[in-house]
Protein backbone atom coordinates (compact mmCIF):
# COMPACT_ATOMS: atom_id res chain seq x y z
CA UNK A 1 0.00 0.00 0.00
CA UNK A 2 1.55 3.27 -1.17
CA UNK A 3 0.34 5.29 1.79
CA UNK A 4 1.84 2.78 4.21
CA UNK A 5 5.22 2.72 2.45
CA UNK A 6 5.30 6.52 2.20
CA UNK A 7 4.42 6.87 5.85
CA UNK A 8 6.97 4.34 7.02
CA UNK A 9 9.61 6.13 4.95
CA UNK A 10 8.62 9.43 6.57
CA UNK A 11 8.84 7.93 10.05
CA UNK A 12 12.29 6.43 9.36
CA UNK A 13 13.49 9.76 7.93
CA UNK A 14 12.28 11.56 11.05
CA UNK A 15 14.41 9.23 13.19
CA UNK A 16 17.49 10.10 11.10
CA UNK A 17 16.66 13.79 11.53
CA UNK A 18 16.37 13.33 15.30
CA UNK A 19 19.79 11.66 15.41
CA UNK A 20 21.24 14.57 13.42
CA UNK A 21 19.54 17.00 15.79
CA UNK A 22 21.11 15.19 18.73
CA UNK A 23 24.57 15.43 17.14
CA UNK A 24 23.93 19.09 16.41
CA UNK A 25 23.03 19.80 20.05
CA UNK A 26 26.21 18.07 21.23
CA UNK A 27 28.26 20.11 18.76
CA UNK A 28 26.62 23.38 19.81
CA UNK A 29 27.21 22.69 23.49
CA UNK A 30 30.87 21.82 22.94
CA UNK A 31 31.29 24.89 20.73
CA UNK A 32 29.73 27.17 23.36
CA UNK A 33 31.87 25.67 26.13
CA UNK A 34 35.03 26.08 24.06
CA UNK A 35 34.37 29.75 23.32
CA UNK A 36 33.18 30.50 26.84
CA UNK A 37 35.96 32.28 28.73
CA UNK A 38 35.05 30.64 32.02
CA UNK A 39 37.21 27.51 31.97
CA UNK A 40 35.22 25.86 34.78
CA UNK A 41 32.27 25.39 32.46
CA UNK A 42 31.87 21.99 30.87
CA UNK A 43 29.33 20.68 28.35
CA UNK A 44 26.07 20.10 30.14
CA UNK A 45 22.39 19.88 29.49
CA UNK A 46 22.45 20.17 25.70
CA UNK A 47 25.10 17.46 25.44
CA UNK A 48 23.07 15.16 27.67
CA UNK A 49 19.94 15.79 25.64
CA UNK A 50 21.88 15.24 22.42
CA UNK A 51 23.34 11.94 23.65
CA UNK A 52 19.91 10.69 24.72
CA UNK A 53 18.46 11.60 21.32
CA UNK A 54 21.29 9.93 19.41
CA UNK A 55 21.03 6.73 21.46
CA UNK A 56 17.22 6.53 21.50
CA UNK A 57 16.57 7.32 17.86
CA UNK A 58 19.68 5.50 16.71
CA UNK A 59 18.36 2.38 18.45
CA UNK A 60 15.01 2.77 16.66
CA UNK A 61 16.83 2.98 13.32
CA UNK A 62 18.89 -0.12 14.08
CA UNK A 63 15.75 -2.00 15.15
CA UNK A 64 14.02 -0.99 11.92
CA UNK A 65 16.97 -2.20 9.85
CA UNK A 66 16.90 -5.57 11.64
CA UNK A 67 13.18 -6.24 11.95
CA UNK A 68 11.56 -3.95 9.38
CA UNK A 69 9.26 -2.64 12.12
CA UNK A 70 8.96 0.93 13.24
CA UNK A 71 6.57 2.60 15.59
CA UNK A 72 4.47 5.05 13.60
CA UNK A 73 4.62 8.45 15.26
CA UNK A 74 3.92 10.65 12.27
CA UNK A 75 0.88 10.22 10.09
CA UNK A 76 -1.54 12.50 8.28
CA UNK A 77 -3.55 13.24 11.43
CA UNK A 78 -0.51 14.19 13.54
CA UNK A 79 0.70 16.43 10.73
CA UNK A 80 -2.70 18.07 10.52
CA UNK A 81 -2.73 18.61 14.30
CA UNK A 82 0.81 19.99 14.14
CA UNK A 83 -0.19 22.51 11.45
CA UNK A 84 -3.25 23.54 13.46
CA UNK A 85 -1.14 24.01 16.59
CA UNK A 86 1.49 25.99 14.63
CA UNK A 87 -1.33 28.16 13.30
CA UNK A 88 -2.43 29.02 16.84
CA UNK A 89 1.10 29.85 17.97
CA UNK A 90 1.85 31.87 14.84
CA UNK A 91 -1.33 33.94 15.11
CA UNK A 92 -0.58 34.74 18.73
CA UNK A 93 3.02 35.63 17.87
CA UNK A 94 2.17 38.00 15.01
CA UNK A 95 -0.56 39.70 17.00
CA UNK A 96 1.57 40.21 20.09
CA UNK A 97 4.60 41.44 18.13
CA UNK A 98 2.30 43.87 16.30
CA UNK A 99 1.07 45.24 19.64
CA UNK A 100 4.63 45.51 21.00
CA UNK A 101 5.80 47.31 17.86
CA UNK A 102 2.93 49.81 18.04
CA UNK A 103 3.67 50.51 21.71
CA UNK A 104 7.35 50.88 20.91
CA UNK A 105 6.73 53.23 17.98
CA UNK A 106 4.47 55.39 20.14
CA UNK A 107 7.35 55.52 22.62
CA UNK A 108 5.31 53.94 25.40
CA UNK A 109 8.31 51.75 26.26
CA UNK A 110 12.05 51.61 25.62
CA UNK A 111 14.16 49.26 23.50
CA UNK A 112 14.95 46.91 26.39
CA UNK A 113 11.31 46.42 27.34
CA UNK A 114 10.42 45.89 23.68
CA UNK A 115 13.07 43.21 23.32
CA UNK A 116 12.02 41.38 26.49
CA UNK A 117 8.38 41.44 25.45
CA UNK A 118 9.28 39.97 22.06
CA UNK A 119 11.22 37.17 23.83
CA UNK A 120 8.17 36.58 26.03
CA UNK A 121 5.90 36.49 22.98
CA UNK A 122 8.09 33.80 21.37
CA UNK A 123 8.09 31.80 24.59
CA UNK A 124 4.30 31.97 24.96
CA UNK A 125 3.84 31.07 21.27
CA UNK A 126 5.95 27.93 21.84
CA UNK A 127 3.92 27.09 24.94
CA UNK A 128 0.69 27.49 23.00
CA UNK A 129 2.00 25.17 20.30
CA UNK A 130 2.89 22.53 22.91
CA UNK A 131 -0.45 22.98 24.67
CA UNK A 132 -2.53 22.66 21.52
CA UNK A 133 -0.53 19.89 19.85
CA UNK A 134 0.05 17.55 22.77
CA UNK A 135 -2.87 18.28 25.05
CA UNK A 136 -5.86 19.68 23.23
CA UNK A 137 -5.58 17.85 19.92
CA UNK A 138 -3.88 14.83 21.44
CA UNK A 139 -6.45 14.47 24.19
CA UNK A 140 -9.32 14.38 21.72
CA UNK A 141 -8.09 11.00 20.48
CA UNK A 142 -8.56 9.34 23.89
CA UNK B 1 -19.63 11.01 8.46
CA UNK B 2 -20.07 7.48 9.78
CA UNK B 3 -17.80 4.55 9.20
CA UNK B 4 -18.10 0.79 9.29
CA UNK B 5 -14.43 0.35 10.16
CA UNK B 6 -15.13 -1.07 13.61
CA UNK B 7 -17.66 -3.54 12.25
CA UNK B 8 -15.37 -4.81 9.50
CA UNK B 9 -12.37 -4.80 11.79
CA UNK B 10 -14.23 -7.14 14.15
CA UNK B 11 -15.16 -9.39 11.22
CA UNK B 12 -11.49 -9.92 10.44
CA UNK B 13 -10.50 -10.06 14.10
CA UNK B 14 -8.20 -7.06 13.78
CA UNK B 15 -7.34 -4.81 16.67
CA UNK B 16 -7.09 -1.06 16.22
CA UNK B 17 -3.32 -1.40 16.56
CA UNK B 18 -3.27 -4.19 13.99
CA UNK B 19 -5.22 -2.19 11.43
CA UNK B 20 -3.13 0.90 12.17
CA UNK B 21 0.14 -0.90 11.49
CA UNK B 22 -1.30 -2.48 8.32
CA UNK B 23 -2.12 0.93 6.84
CA UNK B 24 0.84 2.78 8.36
CA UNK B 25 -0.88 5.15 10.78
CA UNK B 26 -1.08 5.59 14.55
CA UNK B 27 -3.68 3.72 16.58
CA UNK B 28 -5.13 7.08 17.63
CA UNK B 29 -5.91 7.87 13.99
CA UNK B 30 -7.99 4.69 13.74
CA UNK B 31 -9.80 5.72 16.94
CA UNK B 32 -10.60 9.12 15.43
CA UNK B 33 -11.79 7.51 12.21
CA UNK B 34 -14.08 5.05 14.00
CA UNK B 35 -15.64 7.89 15.98
CA UNK B 36 -16.21 9.78 12.74
CA UNK B 37 -14.13 12.69 14.03
CA UNK B 38 -11.64 12.69 11.17
CA UNK B 39 -12.00 12.57 7.39
CA UNK B 40 -9.10 10.56 5.98
CA UNK B 41 -7.24 11.37 2.81
CA UNK B 42 -8.23 9.42 -0.27
CA UNK B 43 -5.00 7.41 -0.07
CA UNK B 44 -5.66 6.40 3.52
CA UNK B 45 -9.32 5.60 2.83
CA UNK B 46 -8.22 3.40 -0.07
CA UNK B 47 -5.62 1.59 2.06
CA UNK B 48 -8.11 0.96 4.87
CA UNK B 49 -10.69 -0.34 2.40
CA UNK B 50 -8.06 -2.64 0.89
CA UNK B 51 -6.98 -3.87 4.33
CA UNK B 52 -10.61 -4.69 5.19
CA UNK B 53 -11.43 -6.21 1.78
CA UNK B 54 -14.04 -3.58 1.21
CA UNK B 55 -14.80 -0.59 -0.97
CA UNK B 56 -14.45 3.02 0.11
CA UNK B 57 -18.13 3.82 -0.33
CA UNK B 58 -19.11 0.76 1.71
CA UNK B 59 -16.76 1.78 4.49
CA UNK B 60 -17.50 5.50 4.79
CA UNK B 61 -21.08 6.72 4.92
CA UNK B 62 -21.68 10.41 4.39
CA UNK B 63 -24.74 12.07 5.87
CA UNK B 64 -26.50 13.93 3.07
Amino acid sequence: MDNTKDNIKRNVQSRYLQVMMGLFLITVDIFLSYYNNDSNDSPGFLTLLGIIMVIYYGYEIIRYKRTGEIRIRIDELTELNRLRAIDVGFKFLTLSILVVMILSLEEKMGATETLYLIYAAFFVACLLFILFYYIIYGKLSK
Amino acid sequence: MKTRIKELRARYDLTQEGLASKVGVRRETIVFLEKGKYNPSLKLAHDIAKALNSKIDELFIFDD
